[in-house]
């Protein structure tokens, strides 16, 4: 059975076409429009995440989060999450090119998370120090690269915590990155910059990395705002220190024993 | 590396700080020399030098000395970094282009930036020195692969110096030479050309966007190649810098949102795809925050139009770049007809885009297949009547392009093909007759041309009304048209242009003059006398006779008495005919016509025939309601046996609430508020949530709150939906028109009822495709769709409209659903349009 003949059934239900917000009563912000857009190109983002690799989605939830912080918090924090709960997430016969590209977007993730969510930080920096991460990690580089970057993100807002990335960095490699973090710390705190630079001195002397003296050196020696002379007479006898190492190492040990005594007592007591 | 390097980088500073430690080093030094490699050796070597290499000069002639290429392309790129530190950038340039094709490697990309920052600069410093000849020779002779990054930074300098037609130049140059490019450094280029674009030539941005995206997939290829090495690639999503590389100005979407959004989701590369929203992302929440506060509470008139035009431009791109989204899911056809459509409804405000929407469906339907057999002609013929219709009222070089696939080699179709031809372009004309009477006249003569529209009489009744000489001028071209075939169809169509009075009962519309409606007659004549009435052909010409012939029977007395004696003979032959056209024929011969209700149902009480029976007692109920005498109209409709109410497909039920509901509602103006009760719970239990709806939605703005029915009346309606004796189909349109009247009297339920109305809408689609077959056509049709989704209900709950459409399960209703959604919203834009003072910038609103 038909109730109605289609054109009918319209006709007569809605003879009066009603219209309860009158234009000029309507009360809009700006911002809605922008809103608006916002909230239709996250539709779009949750939608390319789908063909995203579990990494890269993880990024993405956690930009997307970044980005409604402000706007949003309640979406912020869950998208956070979503990001951390895919790299913690270690799927079965997850080869260790796999795992390490997991710990690197995890590290990664410490750079785009801000500081105030700090048990997933917390979270993700477990993920970024494990012992087996580090045994495929050529000299731990690439942790402390990204324990860094994570670092260099907050330094503006967290110095302390900043400071303390970047000295679990150095407990588990040496990175370049490590001087721009410094500089940057000067510019906010350089009580701070400088112990993180006695830190990162320390450790490079108990290596002789010639590579981090390298970056040491360019960061305590460019023009502008640097450390104390004092600091820079104790890099540079280290640098000494290692030269002569090197040139030990080269000739052998008795090369070291040729320096004349006074030499020996000059370097000594710069390095004391 | 060894320390020995450092150690000697920094001889200058333990000469400075620890003079006495320096010798230990210089010694230290000297001795490790001869472990090191070339280059490094090189260094040390100069940091023992008594005389430093402080020029760029100094360091030049090392480089000519130097015994290996490594080391010359050290000193080369040394003078030439100290040579850009003087601003000597011609030189800077020279040295550059002295490094080996091993050393630029090396570099990795250094080269190349160095290269055109320093051929950007030297270009900046002739045109500030007024020399443009020498800007143009550092442009040109910088290598092709990076030039284009040189034009784009010296157009920056140009535009920023007021000279901006020489910027566009460059920028034309540069983004040629993009258009061609497949090498990855396009990415920077593009996005950095866009970004120039949009201060230099902000109507060109999207098209410049578009061409990022065509690069993008481009190059995709190169980058799958790339990233087959598991590991090898940084996330572009990982690192600010690489993200922040695919910035896009924002101002793209409020230039073509729906057009930029469609065009980043055909990006191949997911992360690329991200990564280009995460910016727009960031930049969109980040535009509030930019936006001043006013000091002032309230918003101003102008203010607050400019928000509201705003908003509802972006309300109609988002719905825009649903209906692009949804057109994955359509056939070829349907696909095309979207975009006729979405043309059709951003004609007025975005007409740029809406033209090139437009000619999509055109050129497919233009393109004639090699070997096109008569079925896939009939579909594209078919698809041209439709599109007819969208673009006639748009644009007329457009029409006529379809006009020609209509009416080109048409006596070469089919008669079906022509008569279908000739009924859409009725039906186009029809569409402008209220705008444009003369080119709706054209489109009905060249309709009578092509084939034998019946619907030719529709177009001469709606001419007439708006100039009844151009009316008077195609009813005769009709009636040529009609001489030529003596058509019954026709005839019978050309009756009820010529004699509306006596083809339909109670109408009373201006007719044609005397002369053309003997014609007419003259015709019907020739028609009887063409075809005799013998035993094979009596029941069809005796229809015909019945139909169009016997109606105007006293016209013939009338105007042609001479010949009435022939159409008397000829109706007298067509007795013993079927019971209904009897009965026509038996009217035709009253003396006294039957025109009381009381006459009506005496002769359907007389009738034998049970047919017969219910035509008179129709007509006795539609007179009694002509009346306005619901009361005795609704005992007619009840008095009706089953047999007659099946009979009429669907008219009872709808005459049996409407007239209910206003008859209720006439007791309730009156103040009779038992007597509205007792009629609407005398309606049959299934059709009173129908009642109830048309009774709340007729309902005057000033009630009295003791006796008004509205919340009771719609609570009732949308239990009574749940009716199991309604089907699927019933219940949704029931909901559907539930639903805007829910929006007005109870707003916070409006999205339940919406989700309600879908979920019913998708069961009878299913149950269709379970009975049917999946067939063409949902339960409504276009127009009524918007008027059964106000604007309104976007403004109550944006998200769960957008939802809810989202959930609709046939992509043909979902994208008629968005198309009228687009539409209301679209008028809301003008509206809003309108209320912004002339003076109100509008060329950045996408205009």
């Amino acid at each position: 059975m038909k109730i109605f003949g289609r054109n009918l059934i319209v006709c007569l239900l809605l003879s009066v076409t009603f219209c309860p917000f009158a234009i000029g009563q309507e009360r809009v912000k700006d911002s809605d429009v922008w809103v608006l857009r916002a909230s239709t190109i996250t539709d779009d983002l949750i939608r390319d995440a789908v063909s995203l690799a579990p990494n890269e989605r993880a990024l993405l939830w956690a930009r997307m989060g970044r980005a409604w912080e402000e706007e949003d918090p309640n979406r912020a924090a869950t998208d956070m999450l979503k990001a951390v709960e895919i790299v913690e997430f270690a799927p079965d016969g997850e080869t260790a090119i796999e795992r390490r590209q997991r710990f690197d977007t995890a590290r990664s993730l410490l750079s785009i998370i801000p500081a105030r969510y700090d048990k997933l930080r917390l979270t993700l920096l477990g993920l970024c120090t494990p012992k087996e991460d580090r045994a495929t990690d050529k000299r731990g580089q690439g942790s402390a690269d990204g324990l860094i970057a994570a670092a260099m993100a907050i330094v503006d807002t967290d110095p302390q915590g900043a400071f303390d990335l970047g000295v679990a960095s150095l407990r588990i490699g040496r990175s370049y990155k490590l001087a721009a973090l410094l500089w940057k710390m000067r510019n906010r705190d350089s009580k701070l910059a400088d112990v993180l630079f006695d830190v990162a001195l320390s450790a490079v002397r108990e290596a002789f990395d010639p590579e981090s003296l390298g970056w040491l050196s360019i960061y305590a020696f460019r023009a502008g705002q640097t450390p104390s002379d004092e600091r820079r007479k104790a890099l540079l006898s280290v640098i000494a220190q290692g030269l002569l190492r090197d040139s030990a190492s080269a000739g052998g040990e008795g090369e070291v024993c040729k320096l004349a005594p006074s030499q020996r007592l000059i370097l000594d007591s710069s390095i004391a | 590396m060894q320390t020995c390097p450092v150690a000697a980088t920094y001889l200058g500073q333990f000469n400075r700080l620890t003079p006495d430690l320096s010798i230990v080093v210089r010694q230290g030094l000297s001795r490790c020399q001869s472990a090191l490699q070339p280059s490094e050796r090189q260094r040390v070597d100069e940091a023992l030098r008594d005389q430093p290499l402080k020029t760029v000069a100094d360091l030049e002639a090392e480089a000519d000395r130097a015994p290996r290429e490594e080391i010359r392309d050290e000193y080369l790129i040394r003078a030439a970094t100290l040579a850009a530190q003087q601003k000597n950038y011609e030189k800077a340039i020279s040295l550059l282009d002295r490094v080996s094709e091993q050393g630029r490697k090396q570099l990795g990309g250094g080269w190349e930036s160095w290269r055109w920052s320093y051929a950007a600069s030297a270009a900046i410093a002739q045109f500030r020195q007024g020399d443009r000849s020498s800007m143009n020779r550092i442009i040109t002779a910088t290598p092709e692969v990076i030039r284009g990054f040189v034009q784009i930074a010296v157009a920056q300098a140009l535009v920023k110096a007021g000279d901006r037609d020489s910027a566009f130049d460059l920028l034309t140059q540069a983004r040629k030479r993009l258009a061609q490019s497949s090498g990855t450094d396009v990415i920077d280029g593009y996005f950095s050309l866009i970004r120039q674009y949009e201060s230099l030539a902000p109507t060109d941005t999207v098209n410049v966007f578009y061409e990022i995206v065509k690069a993008l997939n481009r190059i995709e290829k190169l980058d799958l190649t790339a990233s087959q090495t598991p590991g090898a690639e940084t996330s572009l999503l990982s690192n600010d810098l690489l993200l922040g590389a695919y910035n896009v100005p924002i101002s793209l979407l409020e230039k073509d949102e729906a057009g930029v959004s469609a065009a980043i989701s055909s990006i191949q590369s997911p992360s690329r795809r991200a990564a280009i929203r995460l910016n727009l992302l960031n930049t969109s929440l980040a535009q509030p925050r930019t936006i001043p506060t006013p000091r002032k509470p309230a918003i101003t008139g102008t203010q607050q139009g400019n928000s509201s035009y705003d908003l509802w431009l972006v309300r109609s791109q988002t719905i825009t770049a649903d209906l692009i989204k949804d057109s994955a899911d359509l056939t070829p056809p349907e696909r095309a007809l979207l975009w006729a459509r979405l043309a059709q409804r951003w004609w007025r405000d975005n007409p740029e885009q809406a033209r090139a929407w437009m000619l999509k469906p055109i050129e497919i339907v233009e393109a004639v297949p090699n070997k096109e057999n008569p079925d896939e002609r009939q579909r594209r013929l078919s698809f041209v009547r439709l599109l007819l219709k969208i673009v006639v009222p748009l644009d007329q070089k457009l029409s006529s392009r379809l006009v020609a696939i209509l009416s080109d080699d048409a006596e070469h179709m089919a008669e079906a093909e022509q008569s279908a031809n000739a009924e859409g372009l009725i039906e186009a004309a029809m569409s402008i007759v209220e705008k444009d009477p003369k080119g709706a006249a054209e489109l009905g003569a060249l309709a009578l041309r092509v084939g034998r529209p019946a619907k030719i009489t529709a177009l001469i009744l709606r001419l007439r009304a708006k100039d009844a000489k151009l009316a008077d001028a195609l009813f005769a071209q009709a009636l040529a048209t009609a001489r030529r075939i003596l058509d019954r169809e026709f005839l019978n169509a050309l009756a009820y242009a010529a004699f509306p009075e006596s083809m339909r009962r109670g109408v009373n519309i201006p007719a044609p003059p005397d002369n053309l409606r003997t014609e007419l007659l003259r015709l019907d004549i020739l028609y009887i006398q063409a075809n005799p009435i013998n035993a094979e052909n009596r029941a069809a010409i005796c229809l015909s006779i019945a139909s169009f012939i016997v109606p105007v029977m006293a016209q013939f007395d009338r105007l042609l008495p001479q010949q009435a004696g022939i159409v008397r003979q000829s109706v007298n032959q067509c007795q013993s005919l079927s019971p209904l056209a009897q009965q026509q024929v038996n009217d035709a011969g009253r003396d006294q016509p039957l025109n009381t209700v009381d006459d009506l149902l005496k002769a359907a009480e007389d009738a034998q025939d049970s047919k017969v029976r219910t035509v008179f007692q129709y007509r006795a109920a539609l007179l009694a309601r002509q009346q306005n005498d619901f009361d005795r109209a609704l005992k007619i409709l009840d008095s009706m046996s089953s047999e007659s109410r099946e009979f009429s497909s669907g008219s009872w039920e709808a005459y049996r609430w409407d007239w209910a509901a206003i008859s209720a509602l006439r007791h309730f103006k009156s103040g009779d508020v038992y007597g509205m009760r007792l009629i609407l719970d005398a309606v049959p239990a299934k059709l009173q949530p129908y009642a109830k709806i048309a009774f709340v939605d007729r309902l005057p703005a000033n009630r009295d709150k003791d006796t008004d029915p509205t919340l009771e009346f719609l609570s009732d309606a949308r239990i009574g939906l749940r009716h199991p004796s309604l089907s699927e189909d019933e219940k949704s349109v029931g909901y559907f028109g539930l639903l805007p009247l829910t929006l007005k009297y109870q707003p916070t339920e409006a999205t339940a009822v919406l989700k309600e109305a879908i979920a019913a809408l998708n069961r009878a689609e299913q149950a269709k495709d379970k009975n049917t077959g999946n067939q063409d056509g949902g339960s409504l049709s276009l127009s009524e769709y918007s008027k059964l989704f106000p604007a309104s209900l976007v403004e109550i709950d944006e998200y769960a409209v957008k939802e809810a459409i989202s959930a609709i399960a046939s992509a043909d209703i979902r994208v008629r659903v968005r198309l009228e959604l687009l539409r209301v919203c679209l008028e809301r834009l003008r509206s809003a349009k309108e209320a912004i003072p002339k003076q109100a910038p509008s060329a950045s609103k996408g205009e």
